[in-house]
């Protein structure tokens, strides 16, 4: 254990869940057993606890891996907005309506679907169209994680 | 206000490019070089002292270890803010994060596969509308070693993380700042932290701008309304200064407004009995 974690502190983030454009693929984000393109369409949040908790729900556009049960996914995360008190982590943001991500998903503790480090890729449509995520074509980020479709 | 100005046209020089927390910040992710948007209204604390409890009991460290190193970490914010904000040490809690329940804990806990990678997270808990911050725990993770270092220690080798260092960076986020990744990771508030460095135990001005922007000025903090609101303080550390102009007028058409607005109070309250 120790030496793992020589080996993998050197330089660790401090409240961050974002990678840069060479780091979409991780081994931990290649092991999330839910990979998709997804677009959020609601959310909705609620106290739990001492915590606020928003539960996304994302319809798939793109399957890479896994069995989502269904044409949405609803993904929990920490942080939202409840009658006008908001709460947020600091190394993450809540999801959008209306926009797309690259989701690397597993189950949290509660079973929900939840994003696993690093799992939540914001896509960007660039001025020529094509679908970007951190600055790589979504595609070709797509391939080199397996997925063809 | 004319600080306010000052303050807010030096965030365009790339020298001065601290962030603030928002009440809207759209996902994004984070690199070197690379700020996330922040919209909507700053955070900051309304009512001071901020106060902080410790519950080390998860740290492997002995309780006044830790409440050294941190205390250590609040005092150097409040020093740099000139005492505009300032914090006050609540004593040893054996709870974790809660927020509703007014206190600003700091705690050791498993963070989980979802923040692998992460030596610490603050949660805010603030009003939506006005930014007004209630609560903020600061958990650290018990998955990474931290510990007191040696004074300018500097070895990437070493897997232990200073907590002084990470504390900082924490209180930053506490306080009201959001990651600055435009100028190098010296700064603070730089998103990634090397384990094995005691170098953000210590402010740079960058840092410094930041909180005082947010206290010092009077406009941003303290309930003085939203005269440094809105995000304004975050401007693109490359913009020209010609796209500088039209931001400049603004803040000025706001100085004079408030000016007026100030002279007209005070000729209200001499007239009262």
């Amino acid at each position: 254990m120790k030496t793992a974690i020589a080996g993998a502190a050197a330089a660790v983030w401090i409240g961050v869940a974002s990678v840069c454009a060479a780091g979409v693929s991780t081994e931990r984000t290649r092991g999330a057993p839910l990979q998709l393109v997804g677009r959020c369409d609601s959310c909705s949040s609620r106290w739990e606890g001492g915590s606020i908790y928003s539960y996304c729900e994302l319809s798939v556009l793109r399957l890479i891996r896994g069995v989502p049960g269904a044409d949405a996914v609803v993904v929990r995360q920490r942080g939202g907005v409840v009658d006008g008190v908001a709460q947020k982590v600091s190394h993450l943001s809540t999801f959008q309506p209306g926009e797309k991500y690259l989701l690397f998903l597993d189950h949290d503790e509660s079973g929900s679907w939840a994003p696993v480090a690093k799992g939540v890729h914001p896509i960007v449509e660039a001025p020529d169209l094509e679908q970007t995520v951190d600055g790589q074509s979504l595609d070709e980020v797509i391939r080199d994680l397996g997925g063809g479709h | 206000m004319a600080w306010v100005l000052a303050a807010c046209l030096s965030t365009a020089s790339p020298l001065a490019a601290f962030q603030l927390e928002t009440t809207d910040d759209p996902e994004c992710n984070e690199a070197p070089g690379v700020n996330c948007p922040h919209r909507g209204t700053p955070l900051s604390w309304r009512a001071f002292p901020v106060p902080f409890s410790i519950n080390s009991d998860a740290s492997g460290l002995s309780f006044s270890t830790a409440r050294d190193a941190i205390s250590a970490a609040f005092s150097t914010w409040q020093s740099a803010s000139g005492g505009a904000i300032t914090f006050e040490f609540a004593g040893q809690s054996h709870s974790g994060s809660d927020g509703q329940d007014g206190q600003n804990t700091i705690s050791w806990q498993a963070l989980g596969a979802a923040e692998v990678d992460i030596f610490g997270q603050s949660i805010i808990t603030f009003s939506s509308g006005d930014g007004e911050i209630f609560d903020v725990d600061i958990e650290l993770d018990t998955t990474f070693p931290l510990t007191v270092l040696p004074a300018g220690e500097d070895n990437p080798s070493d897997p232990r993380g200073d907590l002084q260092a990470v504390a900082t960076h924490e209180v930053g986020h506490l306080a009201g700042l959001a990651h600055e990744n435009t100028l190098g990771p010296d700064v603070v508030m730089f998103f990634e932290y090397t384990s094995g460095n005691t170098t953000h135990r210590t402010l740079t001005p960058d840092d410094q701008d930041g909180i005082r922007a947010i206290y010092a000025g009077g406009g941003m903090g303290g309930g003085g309304g939203g005269g440094g609101g809105g995000g304004g303080c975050a401007v693109d550390p490359n913009a020209s200064t010609q796209e500088l102009i039209p931001a400049a007028a603004l803040l000025g058409a706001l100085v004079a407004r408030e000016m007026a607005r100030r002279r007209r109070r005070l000729g209200e309250r001499a007239s009262q009995p």
